[in-house]
């Protein structure tokens, strides 16, 4: 594989990025709800060239006994990279980068669970990144949102997550790679669709305040296309529209 | 059975009514909380889930599994995430304090009974009334639970078709485990014709659709 190369220029003449897209276009997107057999729901999603597998187990009896909490359920998200998700080959197991992941994310799903009504329970969430081309943290919680679901997790709502960035002084929609490396910033946004609450948010890189608003704003539109492709792929399969 | 609409978690379905089963309300608009069909009852409007884990109520009757003995008690899996506990004063016979393993042994299967859930989730069974006993012989095959009631059908009309088709004992445990017992053949169509059941839940006119398959396999 070859290393992503910065690009002279980020935008060309027309306003398009390097891969073609518009300002404010996601990657082309695909989700799969239901793929795996053993799982009590899974879901799988490409974003772009992101491959993810997300499966759900729970809620379940807690081990080991002592983080089982008396009045809810608890959340356990685990984000894992597959040694050749990425062109240098990531060392497998755990992290600094991927705990870190797994916490903000277990966070921003368990905010949409009704967890009161599994006390002394656990919800298991493993994410696998089969493979990576920026944004998996956000394309992520989309899939494992939609793998709850298809768990029959009870939920105020589906989170749909989707990033947006600045590159070339432009407040841009769902960075891929290159952008993703040498763009100015980076902003991933979690958010439950119906009310527009926001359940993750970080930034990396560079940005004045009003270029925040704007990115956040540029996201939440994301997280709402994404939002729909999520639910045809969960009532795509009993035949319903 | 009608046609009924698919609904993911969050989804409005409906204003001004009750919040039945599997909703939530907020101001004067009723959610889905659950991934299910939607079933409008005029005034209630509730989600019946496609897949959700067993949480068991008081009455229900449930097949688990030994995972456990105490002094003085069994526990037990019943396919949900809270173990049941059986006291020894509610097995049928009477057994001295410390004979337990000598009647219930760690994956020995049974039917019982729940009596009490509280708050915390502690389920506790019994076994001391008609039709709860040990099961000796057949085999146990899992269901996603929410497909127990049409597994059961409308006044017991798809379970008895099957036990007279099949020619096979039958019970449905409420938390989706079935025991099936007969001859082998008859059994494993049994157990075929009840994952058929479990994969087209939602379309109508299937006890008569199974009973053809039924008969087919027979000959």
């Amino acid at each position: 594989m070859v290393k992503v190369e910065k690009p002279d220029e980020f935008i060309d003449e027309e306003g398009k990025r390097v891969d073609g897209r518009d300002l404010n276009e996601l990657r082309p997107v695909k989700i799969e709800a239901n793929v795996l057999n053993r799982a009590d729901g899974s879901c799988y999603i490409e974003l772009g060239d992101n491959k993810i597998y997300a499966a759900v187990y729970g809620p379940r009896e807690v081990h080991p006994r002592h983080l089982q909490e008396p009045d809810r359920a608890i959340v356990r998200y685990k984000y894992s990279m597959a040694p050749f998700s990425v062109s240098d080959r990531k060392r497998p197991g755990p992290g600094r980068r991927s705990k870190e992941i797994s916490k903000v994310s277990e966070e921003a799903l368990e905010s949409a669970i009704f967890l009161e009504k599994y006390p002394k329970s656990v919800i298991d969430v493993f994410v696998e990144i089969v493979e990576s081309a920026a944004g998996t943290r956000t394309t992520s919680l989309t899939a494992a949102s939609v793998a709850c679901a298809d768990a029959g997790i009870p939920m105020r709502d589906l989170i749909a997550s989707c990033a947006s960035g600045k590159i070339d002084e432009e407040i841009v929609l769902d960075l891929n790679e290159p952008e993703d490396n040498h763009g100015d910033a980076d902003v991933p946004v979690a958010m439950m669709p119906r009310t527009e609450d926001i359940t993750l948010l970080q930034m990396d890189g560079d940005l004045t305040a009003e270029e925040i608003d704007e990115a956040i704003d540029l996201a939440k539109e994301g997280c709402k296309q994404l939002y729909e492709e999520q639910k045809n792929a969960l009532k795509s399969k009993y035949g319903g529209k | 059975m009608p046609e009924r609409k698919t609904v993911v978690p969050g989804e409005l379905i409906g204003r001004d009514k009750k919040a039945g089963e599997n909703t939530y309300r907020d101001g004067d608009s009723v959610y889905a909380s659950v991934y299910g069909f939607k079933n409008d009852k005029g005034r209630e409007v509730e989600v019946l889930p496609i897949r959700s884990s067993y949480i068991p109520n008081e009455g229900d009757k449930v097949i688990g599994i030994v995972t456990d003995v105490n002094f003085n008690c069994w526990y037990l899996d019943i396919n949900s995430p809270y173990d049941a506990r059986l006291p020894i004063s509610l097995h049928p016979e009477y057994i001295e304090t410390g004979d337990l393993e000598q009647h219930l042994r760690i994956d020995d299967a049974v039917i019982v009974e729940v009596t009490e859930v509280d708050k915390e989730k502690n389920v506790s069974a019994k076994m001391d009334e008609k039709g709860l006993k040990k099961l000796e012989s057949g085999r146990i095959i899992e269901i996603s639970p929410p497909k127990v009631p049409r597994v059961i059908g409308k006044n017991a009309s798809m379970i008895s078709m099957l036990k007279r088709e099949t020619n096979c004992d039958l019970y449905v445990g409420q938390n989706g485990r079935i025991w099936v017992s007969g001859s082998e053949c008859r059994v494993n169509d049994a157990i075929n014709a009840i994952k058929m059941i479990e994969k087209k839940s939602n379309i109508s006119g299937l006890t008569d659709k199974i009973r053809n398959y039924l008969k087919e396999e027979e000959e």
